[in-house]
Protein backbone atom coordinates (compact mmCIF):
# COMPACT_ATOMS: atom_id res chain seq x y z
CA UNK A 1 0.00 0.00 0.00
CA UNK A 2 2.77 2.44 0.83
CA UNK A 3 4.28 1.98 -2.67
CA UNK A 4 1.23 3.49 -4.33
CA UNK A 5 1.40 6.50 -2.11
CA UNK A 6 5.07 6.88 -2.79
CA UNK A 7 4.50 6.92 -6.59
CA UNK A 8 1.75 9.46 -6.30
CA UNK A 9 3.90 11.62 -4.12
CA UNK A 10 6.86 11.67 -6.55
CA UNK A 11 4.49 12.34 -9.47
CA UNK A 12 3.03 15.25 -7.62
CA UNK A 13 6.45 16.57 -6.74
CA UNK A 14 7.57 16.42 -10.33
CA UNK A 15 4.49 18.31 -11.47
CA UNK A 16 5.08 20.90 -8.79
CA UNK A 17 8.70 21.22 -9.83
CA UNK A 18 7.69 21.73 -13.46
CA UNK A 19 5.17 24.34 -12.52
CA UNK A 20 7.72 26.09 -10.35
CA UNK A 21 10.25 26.01 -13.19
CA UNK A 22 7.81 27.59 -15.64
CA UNK A 23 6.77 30.18 -13.14
CA UNK A 24 10.37 31.22 -12.53
CA UNK A 25 11.05 31.31 -16.22
CA UNK A 26 7.99 33.44 -16.95
CA UNK A 27 8.48 35.84 -14.12
CA UNK A 28 12.22 36.44 -14.12
CA UNK A 29 12.77 35.72 -17.76
CA UNK A 30 10.25 38.30 -18.86
CA UNK A 31 11.59 40.94 -16.51
CA UNK A 32 15.09 40.30 -17.79
CA UNK A 33 13.90 40.42 -21.37
CA UNK A 34 12.20 43.78 -20.93
CA UNK A 35 15.31 45.21 -19.29
CA UNK A 36 17.48 43.92 -22.09
CA UNK A 37 15.27 45.38 -24.80
CA UNK A 38 15.17 48.82 -23.21
CA UNK A 39 18.90 48.93 -22.61
CA UNK A 40 19.89 47.81 -26.09
CA UNK A 41 17.27 49.83 -27.92
CA UNK A 42 18.38 53.13 -26.40
CA UNK A 43 22.03 52.41 -27.12
CA UNK A 44 21.34 51.65 -30.75
CA UNK A 45 18.84 54.39 -31.61
CA UNK A 46 21.59 56.93 -32.19
CA UNK A 47 23.63 54.54 -34.32
CA UNK A 48 20.54 53.72 -36.37
CA UNK A 49 19.67 57.41 -36.66
CA UNK A 50 23.10 58.42 -37.91
CA UNK A 51 23.04 55.61 -40.44
CA UNK A 52 19.59 56.59 -41.73
CA UNK A 53 20.47 60.26 -41.65
CA UNK A 54 23.44 59.91 -44.04
CA UNK A 55 21.44 57.85 -46.48
CA UNK A 56 18.44 60.18 -46.33
CA UNK A 57 20.60 63.26 -46.61
CA UNK A 58 22.60 62.22 -49.66
CA UNK A 59 19.41 61.43 -51.52
CA UNK A 60 17.63 64.51 -50.20
CA UNK A 61 20.39 66.76 -51.53
CA UNK A 62 19.93 65.31 -55.00
CA UNK A 63 16.17 65.75 -54.92
CA UNK A 64 16.41 69.33 -53.68
CA UNK A 65 18.82 70.27 -56.45
CA UNK A 66 16.49 68.78 -59.04
CA UNK A 67 13.55 70.66 -57.58
CA UNK A 68 15.37 73.99 -57.97
CA UNK A 69 16.54 73.29 -61.49
CA UNK A 70 13.02 72.36 -62.60
CA UNK A 71 11.54 75.46 -61.01
CA UNK A 72 14.13 77.56 -62.80
CA UNK A 73 13.50 75.84 -66.09
CA UNK A 74 9.73 76.19 -65.81
CA UNK A 75 10.06 79.90 -65.08
CA UNK A 76 12.24 80.27 -68.12
CA UNK A 77 9.81 78.39 -70.38
CA UNK A 78 6.84 80.36 -69.13
CA UNK A 79 8.54 83.61 -70.00
CA UNK A 80 9.12 82.50 -73.56
CA UNK A 81 6.54 82.07 -76.26
CA UNK A 82 4.88 78.73 -75.86
CA UNK A 83 3.93 76.72 -78.90
CA UNK A 84 2.17 73.40 -79.30
CA UNK A 85 5.40 71.43 -79.46
CA UNK A 86 6.64 72.51 -76.06
CA UNK A 87 3.26 72.35 -74.39
CA UNK A 88 3.42 68.62 -73.70
CA UNK A 89 6.96 68.86 -72.43
CA UNK A 90 6.14 71.78 -70.17
CA UNK A 91 3.28 69.78 -68.72
CA UNK A 92 5.56 66.85 -67.90
CA UNK A 93 8.11 69.20 -66.37
CA UNK A 94 5.40 70.78 -64.24
CA UNK A 95 4.23 67.35 -63.07
CA UNK A 96 7.71 66.24 -62.15
CA UNK A 97 8.37 69.53 -60.40
CA UNK A 98 5.19 69.28 -58.34
CA UNK A 99 6.05 65.69 -57.49
CA UNK A 100 9.48 66.67 -56.22
CA UNK A 101 8.15 69.61 -54.28
CA UNK A 102 5.76 67.35 -52.40
CA UNK A 103 8.04 64.34 -52.14
CA UNK A 104 8.22 62.74 -48.71
CA UNK A 105 10.94 60.42 -47.47
CA UNK A 106 8.67 57.40 -47.22
CA UNK A 107 7.85 57.56 -50.89
CA UNK A 108 11.50 56.82 -51.60
CA UNK A 109 12.30 54.63 -48.63
CA UNK A 110 9.34 52.33 -48.96
CA UNK A 111 8.58 49.12 -47.09
CA UNK A 112 10.01 47.23 -50.06
CA UNK A 113 13.25 49.14 -49.85
CA UNK A 114 13.59 48.19 -46.20
CA UNK A 115 12.80 44.59 -46.89
CA UNK A 116 15.19 44.27 -49.78
CA UNK A 117 17.91 46.43 -48.31
CA UNK A 118 18.48 48.03 -51.70
CA UNK A 119 21.18 50.57 -52.12
CA UNK A 120 19.34 52.57 -54.77
CA UNK A 121 15.65 53.15 -54.12
CA UNK A 122 13.59 52.28 -57.16
CA UNK A 123 11.47 55.38 -56.93
CA UNK A 124 14.54 57.58 -56.98
CA UNK A 125 15.82 55.92 -60.14
CA UNK A 126 12.48 56.60 -61.82
CA UNK A 127 12.62 60.23 -60.84
CA UNK A 128 16.20 60.70 -61.96
CA UNK A 129 15.50 59.06 -65.30
CA UNK A 130 12.46 61.26 -65.94
CA UNK A 131 14.48 64.30 -64.89
CA UNK A 132 17.34 63.46 -67.24
CA UNK A 133 14.98 62.84 -70.15
CA UNK A 134 13.20 66.13 -69.71
CA UNK A 135 16.26 68.28 -69.16
CA UNK A 136 18.55 66.73 -71.74
CA UNK A 137 18.78 69.59 -74.15
CA UNK A 138 17.87 72.45 -71.94
CA UNK A 139 20.05 75.35 -71.05
CA UNK A 140 19.57 76.86 -67.66
CA UNK A 141 20.04 80.49 -68.44
CA UNK A 142 17.61 83.36 -68.20
CA UNK B 1 -6.13 124.76 -21.44
CA UNK B 2 -8.22 122.97 -24.03
CA UNK B 3 -6.10 119.85 -23.80
CA UNK B 4 -6.41 117.07 -24.64
CA UNK B 5 -7.31 117.89 -28.20
CA UNK B 6 -9.35 115.31 -30.00
CA UNK B 7 -8.47 114.64 -33.63
CA UNK B 8 -11.20 113.05 -35.69
CA UNK B 9 -10.72 111.81 -39.19
CA UNK B 10 -9.84 108.17 -39.36
CA UNK B 11 -12.77 105.80 -39.79
CA UNK B 12 -11.20 102.76 -38.20
CA UNK B 13 -8.86 102.10 -35.28
CA UNK B 14 -5.76 104.26 -35.29
CA UNK B 15 -2.67 102.10 -34.91
CA UNK B 16 0.26 104.45 -34.79
CA UNK B 17 1.57 107.98 -34.79
CA UNK B 18 4.93 109.28 -35.85
CA UNK B 19 6.04 112.82 -35.01
CA UNK B 20 8.20 114.61 -37.51
CA UNK B 21 11.72 115.09 -36.11
CA UNK B 22 12.06 118.49 -37.73
CA UNK B 23 8.72 120.28 -37.64
CA UNK B 24 5.64 120.38 -35.51
CA UNK B 25 3.47 117.81 -37.21
CA UNK B 26 2.77 114.13 -37.04
CA UNK B 27 1.38 111.38 -39.23
CA UNK B 28 -1.07 108.69 -38.22
CA UNK B 29 -2.06 105.38 -39.74
CA UNK B 30 -5.16 103.28 -39.41
CA UNK B 31 -7.22 100.19 -40.13
CA UNK B 32 -8.97 102.40 -42.69
CA UNK B 33 -5.87 101.94 -44.91
CA UNK B 34 -4.98 105.61 -44.85
CA UNK B 35 -2.24 107.86 -43.56
CA UNK B 36 -3.17 111.30 -42.28
CA UNK B 37 -0.94 114.30 -41.76
CA UNK B 38 -1.80 116.53 -38.81
CA UNK B 39 -0.68 120.08 -38.07
CA UNK B 40 -1.72 122.55 -35.40
CA UNK B 41 -4.07 125.23 -36.66
CA UNK B 42 -3.78 127.39 -33.56
CA UNK B 43 -0.64 128.70 -31.86
CA UNK B 44 -1.77 127.35 -28.50
CA UNK B 45 -2.01 123.93 -30.11
CA UNK B 46 -5.60 123.44 -29.02
CA UNK B 47 -6.69 122.77 -32.54
CA UNK B 48 -5.16 120.49 -35.15
CA UNK B 49 -6.19 119.79 -38.70
CA UNK B 50 -5.62 117.01 -41.11
CA UNK B 51 -3.72 118.58 -43.99
CA UNK B 52 -3.42 115.49 -46.11
CA UNK B 53 -4.86 112.00 -46.44
CA UNK B 54 -2.94 109.30 -48.28
CA UNK B 55 -5.19 106.39 -49.02
CA UNK B 56 -4.25 104.61 -52.18
CA UNK B 57 -0.95 103.02 -51.35
CA UNK B 58 -1.89 100.04 -49.22
CA UNK B 59 -4.63 97.51 -49.70
CA UNK B 60 -4.96 96.65 -46.02
CA UNK B 61 -4.52 98.17 -42.58
CA UNK B 62 -1.49 100.41 -42.24
CA UNK B 63 0.10 99.32 -38.99
CA UNK B 64 3.11 101.54 -38.47
CA UNK B 65 4.84 104.69 -39.71
CA UNK B 66 8.26 106.18 -39.24
CA UNK B 67 9.96 109.40 -40.27
CA UNK B 68 13.63 109.23 -41.14
CA UNK B 69 15.95 111.34 -38.93
CA UNK B 70 16.00 114.17 -41.52
CA UNK B 71 12.24 114.30 -41.59
CA UNK B 72 12.04 114.12 -45.36
CA UNK B 73 11.22 110.45 -45.97
CA UNK B 74 8.29 108.60 -44.46
CA UNK B 75 8.00 104.83 -44.29
CA UNK B 76 4.64 103.08 -43.87
CA UNK B 77 4.10 99.39 -43.31
CA UNK B 78 0.96 97.40 -43.80
CA UNK B 79 -0.91 94.17 -43.28
CA UNK B 80 -0.72 93.87 -47.06
CA UNK B 81 2.90 92.74 -46.46
CA UNK B 82 4.50 95.78 -48.09
CA UNK B 83 6.35 98.85 -46.87
CA UNK B 84 5.73 102.17 -48.60
CA UNK B 85 8.37 104.87 -48.99
CA UNK B 86 7.12 108.45 -49.35
CA UNK B 87 9.18 111.47 -50.31
CA UNK B 88 8.72 115.07 -51.36
CA UNK B 89 5.24 116.14 -50.39
CA UNK B 90 4.02 112.65 -49.71
CA UNK B 91 4.68 111.07 -53.04
CA UNK B 92 4.95 107.29 -52.98
CA UNK B 93 8.34 106.53 -54.50
CA UNK B 94 8.82 102.87 -53.62
CA UNK B 95 7.07 99.79 -52.32
CA UNK B 96 9.28 97.28 -50.55
CA UNK B 97 8.20 93.68 -50.85
CA UNK B 98 9.48 90.51 -49.32
CA UNK B 99 7.61 89.79 -46.11
CA UNK B 100 5.22 86.88 -46.36
CA UNK B 101 2.41 88.47 -44.43
CA UNK B 102 1.47 91.42 -42.16
CA UNK B 103 4.28 93.89 -41.56
CA UNK B 104 3.96 95.11 -37.97
CA UNK B 105 6.55 97.83 -37.54
CA UNK B 106 9.07 99.97 -39.37
CA UNK B 107 11.99 101.92 -37.94
CA UNK B 108 14.89 104.04 -39.23
CA UNK B 109 18.43 103.85 -37.90
CA UNK B 110 19.97 106.96 -36.37
CA UNK B 111 22.03 107.65 -39.48
CA UNK B 112 18.97 107.35 -41.71
CA UNK B 113 20.73 104.86 -43.97
CA UNK B 114 19.09 101.71 -42.62
CA UNK B 115 15.46 100.72 -42.34
CA UNK B 116 14.15 97.77 -40.36
CA UNK B 117 10.79 96.06 -40.79
CA UNK B 118 9.29 93.14 -38.89
CA UNK B 119 6.38 90.86 -39.51
CA UNK B 120 4.04 88.09 -38.46
CA UNK B 121 6.21 85.89 -40.66
CA UNK B 122 8.67 85.94 -37.69
CA UNK B 123 11.40 87.72 -39.59
CA UNK B 124 13.12 91.07 -39.36
CA UNK B 125 14.31 92.62 -42.62
CA UNK B 126 17.05 95.21 -42.82
CA UNK B 127 17.20 97.52 -45.84
CA UNK B 128 19.79 100.04 -46.89
CA UNK B 129 18.57 103.31 -48.38
CA UNK B 130 20.60 103.78 -51.56
CA UNK B 131 18.98 107.08 -52.48
CA UNK B 132 16.23 108.03 -54.94
CA UNK B 133 13.76 105.64 -53.42
CA UNK B 134 16.07 102.68 -53.97
CA UNK B 135 16.40 100.21 -51.10
CA UNK B 136 18.50 97.08 -50.98
CA UNK B 137 17.78 94.21 -48.66
CA UNK B 138 20.92 93.53 -46.68
CA UNK B 139 19.57 90.93 -44.33
CA UNK B 140 16.60 88.76 -43.45
CA UNK B 141 16.80 87.70 -39.82
CA UNK B 142 14.87 84.60 -39.00
CA UNK B 143 15.56 83.89 -35.33
CA UNK B 144 12.37 84.81 -33.52
CA UNK B 145 10.03 81.86 -33.15
CA UNK B 146 6.83 83.89 -33.40
CA UNK B 147 5.27 87.08 -34.76
CA UNK B 148 7.63 90.07 -34.39
CA UNK B 149 5.69 93.05 -33.06
CA UNK B 150 8.16 95.89 -32.98
CA UNK B 151 11.62 97.04 -34.00
CA UNK B 152 13.60 99.99 -32.66
CA UNK B 153 17.10 101.24 -33.42
CA UNK B 154 19.66 102.41 -30.90
CA UNK B 155 19.78 106.25 -30.99
CA UNK B 156 23.45 106.36 -32.04
CA UNK B 157 24.82 102.97 -33.05
CA UNK B 158 23.72 100.47 -35.63
CA UNK B 159 22.16 98.17 -33.09
CA UNK B 160 18.61 97.00 -33.55
CA UNK B 161 16.15 95.70 -30.96
CA UNK B 162 13.13 93.55 -31.88
CA UNK B 163 10.19 92.47 -29.70
CA UNK B 164 8.12 89.37 -30.27
CA UNK B 165 5.12 87.22 -29.48
CA UNK B 166 7.73 84.63 -28.44
CA UNK B 167 8.17 86.66 -25.21
CA UNK B 168 11.71 87.74 -26.05
CA UNK B 169 13.59 90.81 -27.17
CA UNK B 170 16.49 90.26 -29.52
CA UNK B 171 19.38 92.55 -30.15
CA UNK B 172 21.09 92.60 -33.51
CA UNK B 173 24.24 94.01 -35.01
CA UNK B 174 26.34 93.31 -38.03
CA UNK B 175 29.73 91.79 -38.66
CA UNK B 176 30.99 92.96 -42.01
CA UNK B 177 27.53 93.06 -43.51
CA UNK B 178 26.36 89.83 -41.91
CA UNK B 179 23.60 90.60 -39.39
CA UNK B 180 23.19 88.40 -36.35
CA UNK B 181 21.52 88.33 -32.97
CA UNK B 182 24.04 88.96 -30.22
CA UNK B 183 21.63 88.74 -27.34
CA UNK B 184 18.20 87.44 -26.41
CA UNK B 185 16.44 89.11 -23.46
CA UNK B 186 14.04 86.76 -21.72
CA UNK B 187 12.58 88.40 -18.65
CA UNK B 188 9.00 89.04 -19.81
CA UNK B 189 6.41 86.34 -19.15
CA UNK B 190 4.44 87.01 -22.27
CA UNK B 191 4.42 88.79 -25.64
CA UNK B 192 6.67 91.84 -25.76
CA UNK B 193 4.73 94.47 -27.66
CA UNK B 194 7.08 97.43 -27.85
CA UNK B 195 10.54 98.73 -27.01
CA UNK B 196 12.18 102.12 -26.96
CA UNK B 197 15.68 103.31 -26.11
CA UNK B 198 16.45 106.32 -23.93
CA UNK B 199 18.36 109.29 -25.33
CA UNK B 200 21.77 107.75 -24.64
CA UNK B 201 20.95 104.26 -25.82
CA UNK B 202 22.35 102.86 -22.58
CA UNK B 203 18.86 101.99 -21.42
CA UNK B 204 16.06 100.13 -23.14
CA UNK B 205 12.41 100.10 -22.05
CA UNK B 206 10.12 97.21 -22.93
CA UNK B 207 6.43 96.60 -22.39
CA UNK B 208 4.48 93.41 -22.52
CA UNK B 209 1.28 91.46 -22.45
CA UNK B 210 2.41 90.51 -18.93
CA UNK B 211 1.36 94.07 -17.96
CA UNK B 212 4.82 95.09 -16.86
CA UNK B 213 7.40 97.65 -17.90
CA UNK B 214 11.07 96.68 -17.74
CA UNK B 215 14.06 98.94 -18.13
CA UNK B 216 17.28 97.24 -19.22
CA UNK B 217 20.73 98.63 -18.73
CA UNK B 218 23.62 98.21 -21.11
CA UNK B 219 26.62 96.33 -19.81
CA UNK B 220 29.78 94.99 -21.38
CA UNK B 221 28.06 91.88 -22.69
CA UNK B 222 24.76 93.43 -23.71
CA UNK B 223 21.67 94.50 -21.81
CA UNK B 224 20.48 93.27 -18.45
CA UNK B 225 17.47 93.97 -16.26
CA UNK B 226 17.77 97.18 -14.28
CA UNK B 227 14.25 97.92 -13.05
CA UNK B 228 10.86 96.27 -13.30
CA UNK B 229 7.37 97.65 -12.80
CA UNK B 230 4.92 94.74 -12.66
CA UNK B 231 1.18 95.40 -12.99
CA UNK B 232 1.75 98.86 -14.35
CA UNK B 233 -1.39 98.35 -16.41
CA UNK B 234 -4.41 96.13 -15.82
CA UNK B 235 -4.16 94.64 -19.29
CA UNK B 236 -1.64 94.29 -22.11
CA UNK B 237 0.68 97.25 -22.56
CA UNK B 238 0.84 98.01 -26.28
CA UNK B 239 3.23 100.88 -26.64
CA UNK B 240 6.09 102.68 -24.93
CA UNK B 241 7.70 106.00 -25.71
CA UNK B 242 10.83 107.27 -23.98
CA UNK B 243 11.10 111.00 -24.47
CA UNK B 244 14.53 112.02 -25.71
CA UNK B 245 13.82 115.48 -24.36
CA UNK B 246 12.36 115.18 -20.87
CA UNK B 247 13.45 111.58 -20.21
CA UNK B 248 9.97 110.51 -19.12
CA UNK B 249 8.57 107.14 -20.15
CA UNK B 250 5.00 106.93 -21.40
CA UNK B 251 3.07 103.66 -21.73
CA UNK B 252 -0.45 102.82 -22.88
CA UNK B 253 -2.53 99.71 -23.20
CA UNK B 254 -5.61 97.58 -23.26
CA UNK B 255 -6.85 98.94 -19.95
CA UNK B 256 -7.69 102.17 -21.77
CA UNK B 257 -5.21 104.18 -19.76
CA UNK B 258 -1.78 105.66 -20.19
CA UNK B 259 0.97 106.26 -17.65
CA UNK B 260 3.86 108.65 -17.20
CA UNK B 261 6.83 107.10 -15.44
CA UNK B 262 10.05 108.59 -14.22
CA UNK B 263 13.27 106.60 -14.34
CA UNK B 264 16.14 107.05 -11.95
CA UNK B 265 19.16 105.02 -13.05
CA UNK B 266 20.86 105.32 -9.68
CA UNK B 267 18.04 103.78 -7.68
CA UNK B 268 17.80 100.03 -7.35
CA UNK B 269 14.27 100.04 -8.61
CA UNK B 270 14.30 103.23 -10.54
CA UNK B 271 10.75 103.36 -11.91
CA UNK B 272 8.24 105.73 -10.33
CA UNK B 273 4.71 106.20 -11.61
CA UNK B 274 4.09 109.94 -11.84
CA UNK B 275 0.62 110.03 -13.29
CA UNK B 276 -2.03 107.73 -14.69
CA UNK B 277 -4.69 108.89 -17.13
CA UNK B 278 -7.68 106.56 -17.03
CA UNK B 279 -10.19 106.16 -19.83
CA UNK B 280 -8.00 108.29 -22.02
CA UNK B 281 -9.88 107.00 -25.05
CA UNK B 282 -13.07 106.07 -23.22
CA UNK B 283 -13.60 102.32 -23.31
CA UNK B 284 -11.12 101.81 -26.09
CA UNK B 285 -7.69 100.27 -26.19
CA UNK B 286 -4.89 102.74 -26.70
CA UNK B 287 -2.60 101.37 -29.40
CA UNK B 288 0.18 103.90 -29.50
CA UNK B 289 1.68 106.65 -27.39
CA UNK B 290 4.36 108.98 -28.60
CA UNK B 291 6.25 111.98 -27.22
CA UNK B 292 6.90 114.95 -29.45
CA UNK B 293 10.67 114.95 -30.16
CA UNK B 294 10.99 118.72 -30.53
CA UNK B 295 12.74 120.66 -27.80
CA UNK B 296 10.11 123.39 -27.65
CA UNK B 297 7.24 120.94 -27.39
CA UNK B 298 8.64 118.27 -25.14
CA UNK B 299 5.48 118.28 -23.06
CA UNK B 300 3.33 117.17 -25.98
CA UNK B 301 2.17 113.60 -26.10
CA UNK B 302 -0.05 111.94 -28.68
CA UNK B 303 -2.16 108.82 -28.21
CA UNK B 304 -3.99 106.73 -30.80
CA UNK B 305 -6.98 104.56 -29.98
CA UNK B 306 -9.35 101.87 -31.14
CA UNK B 307 -12.03 104.58 -30.99
CA UNK B 308 -10.67 105.97 -34.30
CA UNK B 309 -9.39 109.03 -32.47
CA UNK B 310 -6.08 110.66 -31.80
CA UNK B 311 -5.59 112.78 -28.75
CA UNK B 312 -2.85 115.32 -28.19
CA UNK B 313 -2.00 115.97 -24.55
CA UNK B 314 0.09 118.54 -22.75
CA UNK B 315 1.74 116.78 -19.84
CA UNK B 316 2.33 118.77 -16.72
CA UNK B 317 3.43 116.86 -13.65
CA UNK C 1 17.18 28.30 -1.06
CA UNK C 2 20.48 29.19 -2.72
CA UNK C 3 19.59 27.01 -5.66
CA UNK C 4 16.33 28.89 -6.04
CA UNK C 5 18.01 32.26 -6.19
CA UNK C 6 20.54 30.93 -8.67
CA UNK C 7 17.66 29.77 -10.82
CA UNK C 8 15.97 33.16 -10.70
CA UNK C 9 19.15 34.93 -11.72
CA UNK C 10 19.72 32.46 -14.49
CA UNK C 11 16.29 33.00 -16.03
CA UNK C 12 16.69 36.74 -15.67
CA UNK C 13 19.98 36.65 -17.49
CA UNK C 14 18.73 34.45 -20.33
CA UNK C 15 15.79 36.77 -20.75
CA UNK C 16 18.06 39.79 -20.74
CA UNK C 17 20.30 38.39 -23.45
CA UNK C 18 17.30 37.65 -25.64
CA UNK C 19 16.04 41.12 -24.98
CA UNK C 20 19.33 42.72 -25.86
CA UNK C 21 19.33 41.03 -29.21
CA UNK C 22 15.78 42.16 -29.92
CA UNK C 23 16.38 45.66 -28.60
CA UNK C 24 19.42 46.11 -30.76
CA UNK C 25 17.46 45.23 -33.87
CA UNK C 26 14.50 47.42 -33.10
CA UNK C 27 16.68 50.32 -31.94
CA UNK C 28 18.69 50.29 -35.13
CA UNK C 29 15.56 50.11 -37.24
CA UNK C 30 13.63 52.74 -35.38
CA UNK C 31 16.63 55.03 -35.41
CA UNK C 32 17.20 54.46 -39.08
CA UNK C 33 13.62 55.32 -39.98
CA UNK C 34 13.79 58.53 -37.98
CA UNK C 35 17.20 59.41 -39.38
CA UNK C 36 16.08 58.83 -42.95
CA UNK C 37 13.21 61.23 -42.49
CA UNK C 38 15.19 63.97 -40.81
CA UNK C 39 18.17 63.65 -43.13
CA UNK C 40 16.02 63.61 -46.23
CA UNK C 41 13.84 66.58 -45.27
CA UNK C 42 16.74 68.72 -44.17
CA UNK C 43 18.99 67.90 -47.12
CA UNK C 44 16.22 68.33 -49.67
CA UNK C 45 15.73 71.93 -48.63
CA UNK C 46 19.47 72.52 -48.40
CA UNK C 47 20.01 71.03 -51.87
CA UNK C 48 17.49 73.47 -53.28
CA UNK C 49 19.33 76.47 -51.83
CA UNK C 50 22.71 75.12 -52.91
CA UNK C 51 21.50 74.75 -56.50
CA UNK C 52 19.97 78.25 -56.29
CA UNK C 53 23.26 79.77 -55.10
CA UNK C 54 25.40 78.03 -57.68
CA UNK C 55 23.02 78.96 -60.48
CA UNK C 56 22.86 82.65 -59.60
CA UNK C 57 26.53 83.02 -58.72
CA UNK C 58 27.43 82.00 -62.25
CA UNK C 59 24.87 84.38 -63.74
CA UNK C 60 25.90 87.34 -61.61
CA UNK C 61 29.60 86.72 -62.21
CA UNK C 62 29.02 87.08 -65.91
CA UNK C 63 27.06 90.29 -65.58
CA UNK C 64 28.01 92.05 -62.38
CA UNK C 65 26.79 95.51 -63.34
CA UNK C 66 23.23 94.30 -63.71
CA UNK C 67 22.95 93.57 -59.99
CA UNK C 68 23.57 95.48 -56.76
CA UNK C 69 27.20 95.38 -55.73
CA UNK C 70 26.61 93.33 -52.63
CA UNK C 71 24.78 90.55 -54.51
CA UNK C 72 27.74 88.32 -55.24
CA UNK C 73 29.04 88.50 -51.69
CA UNK C 74 25.63 87.65 -50.29
CA UNK C 75 25.25 84.70 -52.66
CA UNK C 76 28.67 83.39 -51.70
CA UNK C 77 27.85 83.78 -48.01
CA UNK C 78 24.68 81.78 -48.60
CA UNK C 79 26.54 79.03 -50.43
CA UNK C 80 29.29 78.86 -47.79
CA UNK C 81 26.68 78.55 -45.08
CA UNK C 82 24.84 75.79 -46.94
CA UNK C 83 28.08 73.90 -47.39
CA UNK C 84 28.61 73.69 -43.64
CA UNK C 85 25.87 71.10 -43.88
CA UNK C 86 27.21 67.59 -44.28
CA UNK C 87 25.47 64.35 -44.91
CA UNK C 88 26.86 63.01 -41.65
CA UNK C 89 24.74 63.91 -38.70
CA UNK C 90 26.56 66.48 -36.60
CA UNK C 91 25.29 66.78 -33.04
CA UNK C 92 27.09 70.09 -32.55
CA UNK C 93 25.03 71.90 -35.14
CA UNK C 94 21.57 73.11 -34.28
CA UNK C 95 19.71 72.18 -37.47
CA UNK C 96 16.82 74.59 -37.00
CA UNK C 97 19.12 77.52 -36.33
CA UNK C 98 21.21 76.71 -39.38
CA UNK C 99 18.17 76.33 -41.60
CA UNK C 100 16.62 79.59 -40.38
CA UNK C 101 19.88 81.36 -41.10
CA UNK C 102 19.98 79.84 -44.58
CA UNK C 103 16.33 80.67 -45.27
CA UNK C 104 16.95 84.28 -44.27
CA UNK C 105 19.96 84.62 -46.55
CA UNK C 106 18.02 82.99 -49.37
CA UNK C 107 15.18 85.50 -49.05
CA UNK C 108 17.63 88.40 -48.94
CA UNK C 109 19.34 87.10 -52.08
CA UNK C 110 16.01 86.75 -53.90
CA UNK C 111 15.24 90.35 -52.96
CA UNK C 112 18.55 91.63 -54.36
CA UNK C 113 18.18 89.56 -57.54
CA UNK C 114 14.55 90.64 -57.85
CA UNK C 115 13.44 87.04 -58.40
CA UNK C 116 10.76 84.92 -56.78
CA UNK C 117 11.55 81.43 -55.67
CA UNK C 118 9.93 79.35 -53.01
CA UNK C 119 11.08 76.03 -51.66
CA UNK C 120 7.72 75.27 -50.18
CA UNK C 121 4.31 76.86 -50.53
CA UNK C 122 3.19 75.69 -47.16
CA UNK C 123 4.60 76.54 -43.76
CA UNK C 124 8.33 75.88 -43.67
CA UNK C 125 9.38 72.61 -42.16
CA UNK C 126 10.39 72.56 -38.55
CA UNK C 127 13.08 70.34 -37.21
Amino acid sequence: MSDIWEDEDSDYERKMADREWNRLQDQHGVIGYTEGVEEAKEQHLQVGFDDGYSIGASIGLQVGRMQFKLESLLAELKSKQEDKSTEQETKRLQELYTKLKNLKYDQIFTKEWFKNGHENPAELECIVNEYNNLTKNKLFNP
Amino acid sequence: MGMPVELKGHVDKVWQISWSPTELLFVSCSGDKSIRVWKPSKPDLTEWVCTKTLDSAHSRTIRSLAWNPDGNILASCSFDSTTGIWEKEYELVATLEGHENEVKCVSWSASGTLLATCSRDKSVWIWEAMGDGDFECIGVLQEHTQDVKSVAWHPHEEILASASYDDTIRLWKDDDGDWFSFQTLTEHASTVWAIDFDKSGDYLASVSDDQSLIVWKRSSSGYEVHSKYPNLHQRTIYSVSWSKQNNLIATCGGDNSFCIIEFNPDAENGLTLKKRYESAHGDSDINCISWCPLGNNSDLLATAGDDHLIRVWKIQL
Amino acid sequence: MEDLIHLEEMFHEYGRLDGIEQGQKSGLLEGKVLGLEKGFDFAKEMGYYIAFSEHWISIVEQNRVAYPERTLKQLNNLLDLCLTFHTENNLNIDPLKLMNNVRGKFKAACSLLKVHYSYSDTQALNF
